[in-house]
């Protein structure tokens, strides 16, 4: 965590001032853009082996050429020892921003954070016919890191890595000695969460409002 | 009785035969210079559709499945088409049998076309989807009984390859690889790890005519700031 900190908030801070050069790219802010994805889900909690993929599709919508936001909705299942599956429902919101000026997306890699927050619906049933069903919903708060690759400066291919923390009751599907399943539900599981990967691809529709170019004396 | 590995080596055969009348129309095609016909030199604001009835493999069930497709891809760019495809599908299963009795599916996405317009046209796509399934599975007195529909969110990316023959016309071939699983109401979940295999006959014509000319490269600007 300590390296983490040493080499990520020097980063931070040296990408934070370098925008303050002259700038030669049209502004970006206004960029709508409109995505499609596939997300995997890994360790997530019931069966930390188990590994549950998705669909969804998000839009987004930049406010600034370092800031970007991002609209999503995800659809995942995740099979639980193969005696019961979770499927959740993800709707929400993050912020992206880049780390490296963007240059109007002419750079071929743009690395970025991201943080945001969403509602995530989630449901476990036990598989079979009349199977126990246990669901709840909570908000849940979800950070990391990704990067696009931009093989034109309208259309990108992005990868992203978050962990999603669920806030709130968790609901869970646990294995009995006798090796049958049924549905817990705990209060306050604390850091209950799992990672999520997401493979995207997003293409630039329109610029909905033109941004000023503003000339910014270099230092 | 028809046997299902009967069934599908018939209908293995059957497209291995029409993969052969396409091959072949496309090489009379080539022979008589169909290429001296104009093709768009633009691809942007162009729209590309194809019907077909398309073959698939599912990988873990080793059976053979059949669909009816359609696709429709708008050029956004030169390079990039954003397209979507609904299929549906035919059960091919026997009646007495368990297994995947229905597997549509919608996909939506982009394809990425890596030469300048010409009359070949390679690519691939990323094009994730959400199914809507249903199983048959055997209850424990050993009845047969329908899942009810559930919808299973599917990773998709396909490789494939059109040749224009006219400012109307394509050949094409496509393969899509799927992977998902569905779980409803089935005692165990069901893969529908897939190969889906499309071939034939496209149209693309233009809808509107791009302001600006999209450059094939993108000239960056020079460059004045390190980060």
């Amino acid at each position: 965590m300590i390296i983490i900190q040493r080499l990520l908030v020097p980063l931070l801070v040296l990408c934070a001032f370098a925008p303050l050069k002259a700038q030669d790219y049209a502004p970006q802010g206004g960029n709508f853009s409109f995505g499609v994805r596939n997300t995997f889900s890994l360790f997530s909690d019931g069966d930390p082996h188990g590994f549950g993929y998705g669909a969804g599709a998000h839009v987004r919508l930049q406010i600034i050429d370092r800031v970007n936001t991002e609209w999503f909705g995800d659809i995942l299942t995740s099979s639980i020892l193969n005696k019961a599956h979770r499927t959740d429902y993800h709707i929400g919101w993050s912020v992206m921003y880049y780390i490296i000026n963007p240059r109007g997306f002419t750079r071929k890699f743009t690395p970025y954070v991201v943080a945001g927050h969403c509602f995530d619906l989630a449901r476990i049933k036990i598989n079979g016919p009349g199977g126990a069903l246990g669901s709840r919903v909570t908000a849940a708060v979800q950070a990391g890191f990704g990067c696009h690759y931009n093989i034109t400066p309208k259309f990108d291919i992005s990868l992203c890595a978050q962990y999603m923390i669920h806030l709130g009751k968790e609901v869970d599907a646990e294995e009995d000695p006798d090796g049958s399943m049924e549905i817990v539900t705990h209060k306050n599981a604390g850091w209950e969460g799992h990672l999520l990967i997401s493979l995207s691809a997003n293409y630039k529709i329109a610029q909905l409002w033109k941004p000023k170019q503003k000339k910014v004396k270099a230092l | 009785m028809e046997t299902q590995t009967e069934k599908s080596k018939s209908i293995i055969k059957y497209y291995w035969q029409f993969f052969q009348g396409l091959a072949l129309c496309l090489l009379v095609l080539m022979a008589f210079k169909t290429n001296a016909q104009d093709i768009w030199e633009e691809r942007r604001g162009c729209i590309k559709f194809q019907g077909d009835l398309a073959p698939g493999y599912l990988l873990k069930q080793k059976q053979v499945s059949a669909y009816v497709d359609g696709d429709l891809g708008v050029f956004v760019e030169d390079r990039v088409e954003l397209t979507g495809a609904l299929w549906a599908s035919f059960d091919l299963t026997h009646p007495d049998e368990t297994g995947i009795k229905a597997n549509h599916a919608l996909f939506t996405g982009v394809n990425y076309h890596f030469l300048k317009p010409s009359h070949w046209d390679p690519f691939i796509g990323f094009t994730p989807g959400v199914g809507l399934v249903r199983g048959e599975y055997k209850d424990a007195n050993g009845q047969l009984v329908k899942a009810p529909f559930a919808a299973a969110p599917l990773v998709s990316a396909s490789v494939g390859c059109a040749y224009y023959v006219g400012w109307l016309f394509n050949f094409f071939v496509k393969v899509q690889y799927v992977y998902g699983q569905t779980f409803s109401d089935l005692p165990v979940p069901d893969r529908l790890d897939e190969l889906k295999f499309l071939a034939g006959l496209g149209f693309n014509f233009r809808a509107w005519r791009p302001k600006l000319h999209d450059k094939w490269k993108t000239k960056t600007p020079a460059a004045t700031s390190s980060l």
